[in-house]
């Protein structure tokens, strides 16, 4: 029954990210591989926040929500001009300085959230205490459930009025032709902006429940992998549709528990998930372009 | 005269819109010694324009006299050298100098871009239509509104009943403009699943939504066929007359005669000078052709002369195949070149070529002989770019055999057909556009043609204008194989009428090849 809640947990957490993907990708067709650095970002934010300011659950996660959506800046300022596979490129570069922030701020001599030893470096955050809500702390597994449940409902009731908004038709246009919708005087440069911001400051939300829920959290969280995983959900699934991320999310968190009854080694099950990931990855593109349930193919 | 012609041929030309005096009516938007040069070549020359309320101008010039060019700088794609443009449609007038100072990059307010020209209510259409394909025609028109509140990410979240009333408004709109279109019913509809007179008239409507009271169209009538141009002029008409709006028009020359009754103002762009009431000589050239466009077809005078023997053939669903022989082309022992039998050609579910007029699917069955040029005419949507897309190897065909010089070819790549002599020139993406012109010319085998291009030749193919594009890619046909059916899916789109003239020279007379030119209908 655990096993089962804690991967209804991980469901959760990557539904939002997965969600908050969907709005760059497959709304605004901005492929951006930045994202589990602002994933990794909200965990930290929250992580700090809490351990070295006592905050509580919920101004700890408004702090992640503020911080991530204002770095977002670093993806949507470069965005106003780079297009394309050069977009692709910039946000990869602001994955790696997320990556290398979190893994070289660091001093051993100096306390964890000094400003010598930021985040811990490569040895991570540990002792991240669970939620505390309203004097409550939630630290069993099915209350976890439920706030994480909680939680991937309202971002996934954000995202849904502002796709079905007139913002989000907008951002549509943007993404089929952004020089027809700057031709209709749209100022598309701000709705990078705005997609952006909101966009990373839902993945925070989940960033923190991870962080949360997990207890621990290190750089390995932004790296690459990370973000090409939460990339593929996306796409498995099918962007631009808003039951697509979700789909994703499913098959690509079931995939490496259905490895497990393969009962392999350790280390060939990680590696094995990876290949399974790409060869899934290619045969989508192949075969399903859209995804799984998607309608807008990636162009 | 003239209109009592166009009467009698009952051509969809434009009824002539009551003239206002010009010169009384409020300027919306005026333009002070405009230049622009690309690499040595000037292109405007200290261009002065003002562009009254309720003008119709029809702006004419040679293949890469700068058209497009103006179009682009007067709506903001493009900054000019020099000179001043001053937008006065708008209640809060703005000027724009060129060059502008560095620093003005950094006032977010004061931005030479697209949107804040359409702000100013001067807003374009483009030649490739482009529709928001993803989105149905209702959001392709709601989206287009100006200042629409709830485009604010706040207010969609926070103030839904606020929302909720204004889209109720402007899907009203929206769906009362398309019911003035013709599209009562299909508000739901996707963009891309609609015909391209339907197409050019939604965006049409699209600008109009976002308030523009000067409207730039690039080639609004090109490509359609004699009930789409119909359908487009009643809409241009009907923006002239009762609602004002300032239409500034760049057409093809075969579709000058249509926009006769319409156009108030004539601009002939020449030598990067812009001379109003100008285009003497093109007109005089313009009224040459009407002859030709009511007696027959327009491209006709261009293929066809003495020595030709003309065959018209009726094909399914109002399409048209006219063969031209002349007898130094054509030998007495006729042999199939190309052979189409029963084909069908899908796309998806749809059958796209392959109904018969009863639209049962019979396949469609073509021969083509040594030597002949062959004009298909179909109205648009018929599957004229699908046939010779499938002829060519780049769609597949869901049944029947094509057969070249009696080998059946259906099953071979496109690079094997081509080296068997099958070569398509299509109507766009027909060149590269990374390589220089001549660089393209000397691929395909053909470094003497440079000559023909002069300065263009250094230049790259994706800085060229259209018609200098389109000139380009009928240069650049492969000499390197052995041409035996050469096929061109509109060639003469963006062209002037003395590249016309050379280009239906090229077809006809280069080598004694097969031909196959599709066009859109006019009849």
């Amino acid at each position: 029954m655990n096993y089962l809640i804690h991967l209804l947990i991980y469901l959760d957490i990557y539904v939002i990210v997965a969600l908050s993907l969907n709005l760059v990708v497959g709304y605004c067709g901005m492929l951006t591989l930045a994202h589990a650095g602002y994933f990794a970002l909200g965990g930290y934010v929250y992580a700090l926040s809490a351990l070295t300011l006592g905050w509580s659950f919920l101004p700890a996660l408004v702090a992640a929500i503020m911080i991530a959506a204002v770095l977002s800046l670093a993806v949507s300022l470069p965005a106003w001009r780079l297009k394309g596979d050069f977009f692709v490129l910039g946000s990869l570069a602001v994955q790696a300085l997320l990556f290398s922030l979190l893994y070289n701020w660091f001093d051993a001599q100096a306390p964890l959230g000094s400003w010598s030893n930021l985040t811990n470096g490569p040895f991570g955050i540990t002792s991240i205490p669970k939620p505390d809500l309203f004097g409550h702390r939630v630290a069993d597994a099915s209350g976890f459930l439920i706030l994480a449940t909680l939680l991937t409902l309202i971002c996934a009731g954000i995202l849904w009025r502002l796709k079905t908004s007139p913002w989000g038709r907008v951002l549509i246009a943007m993404r089929e032709d952004e020089l027809a919708a700057r031709g209709l005087g749209k100022n598309t440069r701000l709705l990078k902006v705005q997609a952006l911001a909101i966009s990373c400051g839902l993945v925070a939300v989940a960033g923190a429940l991870y962080a949360s829920y997990v207890g621990y959290l290190d750089p390995s969280s932004a790296s690459l992998d990370e973000s090409i995983l939460v990339l593929s959900m996306v796409l498995v699934g099918g962007a631009g549709n808003f039951r697509g991320p979700m789909v994703g999310a499913l098959v690509l968190i079931a995939l490496p528990e259905l490895l497990r009854f393969l009962h392999l080694p350790d280390a060939q099950a990680a590696n094995l998930r990876l290949a399974v990931y790409g060869l899934l990855l290619v045969l989508m593109m192949h075969f399903r372009p859209q995804g799984i349930s998607g309608e807008y193919r990636l162009r | 005269m003239m209109q009592a012609t166009q009467q009698s041929s009952q051509s969809p030309a434009a009824a002539p819109v009551p003239q206002a005096d010009n010169r009384q009516a409020t300027v919306l938007l005026r333009a002070d010694g405009l230049k622009k040069h690309f690499g040595g070549q000037v292109v405007l020359d200290g261009v002065d324009l003002d562009l009254r309320q309720g003008e119709v101008v029809l702006l004419r010039g040679e293949n890469g006299s700068g058209k497009t060019t103006l179009l682009n700088i007067l709506t903001g794609n493009l900054e000019p050298d020099a000179g001043a443009i001053h937008y006065l449609a708008d209640d809060s007038p703005r000027t724009y100098r060129f060059p502008r100072r560095w620093w003005q990059e950094f006032n977010p307010f004061d931005h030479f871009t697209p949107e804040f020209v359409a702000r100013e209510g001067v807003c374009r259409t483009w030649q490739d239509i482009r529709l928001f394909n993803g989105q149905t025609l209702r959001d392709n028109i709601a989206v287009a509104e100006p200042g629409h509140p709830s485009e604010r990410p706040m207010l969609a979240l926070f103030a839904p009943g606020r929302v909720q009333r204004a889209e109720q408004e402007i899907r009203d709109r929206a769906d009362a403009m398309l019911a003035r279109l013709g599209l009562a019913g299909r508000e739901t509809s996707f963009a891309d699943k609609i015909s391209l007179g339907q197409s050019k008239r939604v965006a049409i409507a699209r600008a109009v939504a976002a308030g523009a009271r000067v409207l730039f169209l690039d080639e609004p009538l090109a490509g359609l066929d004699h009930s789409g141009v119909t359908q487009v002029l009643e809409l241009l008409e009907h923006l002239a007359r009762e609602q004002a709006v300032t239409l500034i028009i760049i057409e093809h020359a075969f579709n000058h005669i249509y926009l006769h009754g319409l156009v108030t103002t004539d601009w002939l762009l020449e030598h990067g000078k812009l001379i109003p009431n100008g285009g003497a000589a093109q007109q005089a050239a313009i009224r040459s052709l009407q002859s030709a466009i009511y007696s027959h077809y327009p491209w006709m005078e261009f293929f066809v002369d003495e020595a030709s023997s003309v065959i018209d053939e009726p094909l399914p669903n109002g399409a048209r195949l006219t063969r031209i022989r002349r007898s130094d082309r054509v030998s007495k022992n006729q042999e199939a070149v190309l052979e189409i039998r029963n084909l069908v050609i899908r796309r998806g579910s749809r059958v796209v070529v392959g109904l018969n007029d009863e639209q049962h699917e019979t396949g469609l069955n073509l021969q083509l002989f040594t030597g002949e040029v062959a004009v298909l005419q179909a109205p648009n949507g018929w599957g004229k770019s699908s046939l010779l897309a499938a002829i060519s190897g780049l769609i597949p065909v869901s049944k029947g055999a094509i057969l070249f010089a009696n080998q059946p070819i259906n099953r071979l790549p496109v690079w094997e057909r081509v080296r068997k002599g099958v070569q398509l020139i299509p109507s766009d993406h027909n060149v590269f556009p990374d390589l220089t012109a001549r660089e393209a010319l000397r691929l395909s085998g053909q470094p003497d043609a440079v000559a023909e291009l002069g300065i263009l030749a250094r230049r790259r193919s994706s800085e060229l204008s259209g018609g200098q594009k389109q000139r380009l890619a009928l240069l650049a046909q492969p000499k390197w194989s052995p041409l035996k059916l050469r096929m061109f899916d509109e060639p003469f789109a963006n062209l002037d009428i003395s590249a016309i003239r050379a280009a239906a020279r090229n077809i006809l007379f280069q080598n004694t090849s097969t031909v196959l030119v599709a066009l859109p209908s006019t009849t």
